[in-house]
């Protein structure tokens, strides 16, 4: 064989790599990841590289705001007051807990991997921004038909809108399907 | 000998014209002109011709294609299960890259097709990034996804020797340097540095134009806005002067015609460079700013890493281009060196008087006159420089790329600076009638020299 036919080989392979790359962590999350149901408040930009989707943000993107009234010690929920202190980009880990509507809450945010969690937690990877924590969760796409309908859904239901998420061992989340009350978009 | 690389396609064009006229006047015997036609191969350019609107179509078709595919992505067809869209895709990239390589390289059958389909490939292999971020919903900057583009779309430039890849490679890494800086301002950014070693050895090997000059463009035009983000024009100035001293001692380094790919975009950039910043600081507004940005001077030091490297290389090239022997490079414009000395005098002057600036609180200042004054100089030099070598070395666009040059700093300085009406029309009147007298003489010039010529 040819050298410059090896080469070329080589330059798909590159090629190749890079697509299997990209999603790798996704798939991972998503074949063996624990399913978790987080609240969100959508809006809905458009993008001509990947049609349309929309850009979330969690409750637990900002952990915490929700329990400043709360019970919890700060000893048992550490930086949950005060990630937002953090350098931007830093990499934390936000404990989360199924509350008792099933959707999951944010009980501790940590600046590394934490051990020895309790039965029924999991934490879940993200970055401190400025306008947040973020997980790798914010972009939810959707095919052009149902646009009108995940619009209209929204609007009708401001406050019942929820995603499916699975969340790996390492913390890597994945987001499988929304859900605006009863009706599912995968 | 493979002379017709050394030479222009205007060039060989002219040349093929003109030999059945020498030979039909008897200036040559038919031997000669059959040598020179076989030196520069005239006899293939109906054949290269061709060959360029052939490969011009099939990449016109490759580009429609791939829009074709990017819409179908973005209209996410929904019955398709993902899976199988991904493998579509991905099928259609390897289709694209095998089919393209088999007829290209291997049985090199119809290569301007085989190469339009390897190009075809990589943009599919972009629109596939956008599809996997799609089916898995990653949520990533889309200049990543750029960046991933650009990767691969640079390691098959290299591999295939393509010049539709290399311009995809740079089109696509800029673009990703332009999210990123957006994103990042007050990061280190090595953009500069890995676009000019990824590229610029892709642009001596592909020994392209196409190449070299968005190659160009992309380092220069990163280097100044890196270097301007942090402490404004002061730093994106100096890194101009780097910039375009650097370009310009580069495109006069060497006489050798086959190095003109490189070496004539090389010097148009280092002038154009040098003018576009002398242009802008000549403004009393935007000279009067340049001191503002020194004002948190001692916070900052990324401003250094691209203007650093790039005043040094800059002198670097100077120095080589100096020592070359005369015969092996191309005469030096007079008045580059004086402009690039005048905007450096000019922005050191700056420097040096304003370091101390926080001290000095919000007053008024008035030491930016140096910077105005050195900026107008040097915009004129260049003028007259790009003038002068239009007379000497008979080339109309010098000529009036100086001309204009000069009208655009009189006009601006005129609508800047409030004068009387009078004055006014009477500047204006006089630079009008003088532009054409001195179109006139320079073109009686063109003649006479043509005249004595012949």
């Amino acid at each position: 064989m040819r050298r410059i036919t090896l080469w070329f080989i080589l330059a798909v392979l590159v090629q190749l790599a890079i697509l299997a790359v990209l999603p790798a962590r996704k798939v991972y999350a998503l074949m063996t990841g624990t399913r978790v149901f987080l609240k969100v408040a959508p809006v809905d930009p458009y993008s001509i590289m990947s049609g349309h989707y929309m850009s979330l943000s969690y409750d637990v993107s900002r952990p915490g705001d929700g329990r400043r009234r709360g019970t919890a010690s700060p000893q048992n929920t550490p930086l949950l007051q005060s990630w937002e202190d953090l350098k931007d980009n830093k990499k934390v880990y936000v404990i989360l807990q199924a509350g008792p509507s099933g959707l999951w809450e944010a009980q501790a945010v940590h600046t590394s991997r934490p051990k020895n969690l309790a039965p029924g937690e999991v934490p879940i990877r993200g970055r401190k921004t400025r306008r947040g924590i973020k997980y790798g969760l914010e972009t939810f796409y959707f095919p052009e038909a149902v646009r009108e309908r995940i619009n209209d859904d929204l609007r009708s239901h401001p406050n019942d809108a929820s995603v499916e998420v699975k969340v790996d061992a390492f913390g890597n989340a994945t987001l499988v399907r929304l859900m605006i009350q009863d009706r599912v978009y995968e | 000998m493979e002379e017709n690389r050394k030479v222009s396609a205007g060039f060989r064009k002219g040349l093929r014209s003109e030999l059945h006229a020498w030979q039909a006047d008897g200036l040559i015997t038919p031997e000669q002109s059959e040598a020179i036609s076989c030196r520069y191969a005239l006899a293939d350019m109906s054949k290269e011709s061709v060959g360029a609107l052939m490969f011009a179509i099939y990449l016109i078709g490759a580009a429609l294609i791939a829009c074709g595919v990017v819409s179908l992505v973005a209209w996410h067809w929904n019955e398709i299960p993902a899976m199988v869209k991904v493998v579509l895709l991905v099928g259609a990239t390897l289709a694209c890259h095998i089919g393209g390589f088999w007829l290209w390289k291997v049985r090199a059958t119809r290569p301007l097709l085989g190469h339009g389909l390897v190009a075809l490939g990589t943009l599919i292999f972009g629109a596939s990034i956008g599809l996997l971020a799609q089916t898995f919903n990653i949520h990533s900057n889309f200049y990543n996804g750029m960046a991933a583009w650009a990767i691969g779309a640079l390691v098959m430039a290299y591999v295939v020797g393509s010049i539709p890849n290399a311009i995809i490679a740079i089109v696509t890494s800029f673009i990703y340097w332009v999210g990123w800086m957006d994103d990042n301002p007050d990061t280190l950014c090595l953009y500069p540095f890995l676009a000019a070693a990824g590229f610029l050895p892709l642009a001596f090997l592909l020994r392209s134009r196409w190449v070299v000059v968005p190659t160009l463009l992309a380092v220069g035009i990163s280097v100044v806005s890196l270097a301007g983000t942090e402490i404004g024009l002061l730093a994106a100035g100096l890194a101009a002067v780097g910039i375009g001293g650097l370009y310009y001692a580069w495109g006069i380094q060497s006489t050798r015609r086959d190095l003109d790919y490189i070496t004539s975009p090389a010097r148009f950039f280092g002038n154009l460079c040098l003018a576009i910043i002398a242009f802008l600081l000549a403004f009393r507004e935007i000279a009067y700013d340049v001191p503002r940005s020194l004002r948190h001077l001692s916070d900052h030091w990324l401003w250094l890493v691209p203007t650093a490297p790039a005043l040094l290389a800059a002198i670097a090239m100077c120095i080589f281009a100096a020592i070359r022997p005369r015969g092996r490079r191309t005469p030096m414009s007079p008045a580059v060196l004086p402009a690039a000395l005048l905007l450096l005098a000019g922005l050191g002057s700056t420097f040096i008087i304003y370091r101390d600036l926080p001290s000095q609180g919000t007053g008024h200042y008035s030491g930016h006159i140096i910077l105005i004054v050195s900026a107008n100089l040097a915009l004129l030099a260049l003028a007259a420089g790009m003038i002068a070598s239009g007379v000497t070395g008979i080339s109309r666009l010098d000529f009036w790329a100086g001309v204009v040059l000069v009208a655009s700093l009189i006009v601006s300085r005129f609508f800047e600076y409030k004068t009387g009406l009078l004055g006014k029309a009477a500047a204006f009147l006089a630079c009008g009638v003088g532009l054409i007298i001195g179109g006139v003489a320079f073109e009686n010039y063109l003649r006479r020299r043509r005249l004595v010529h012949a």
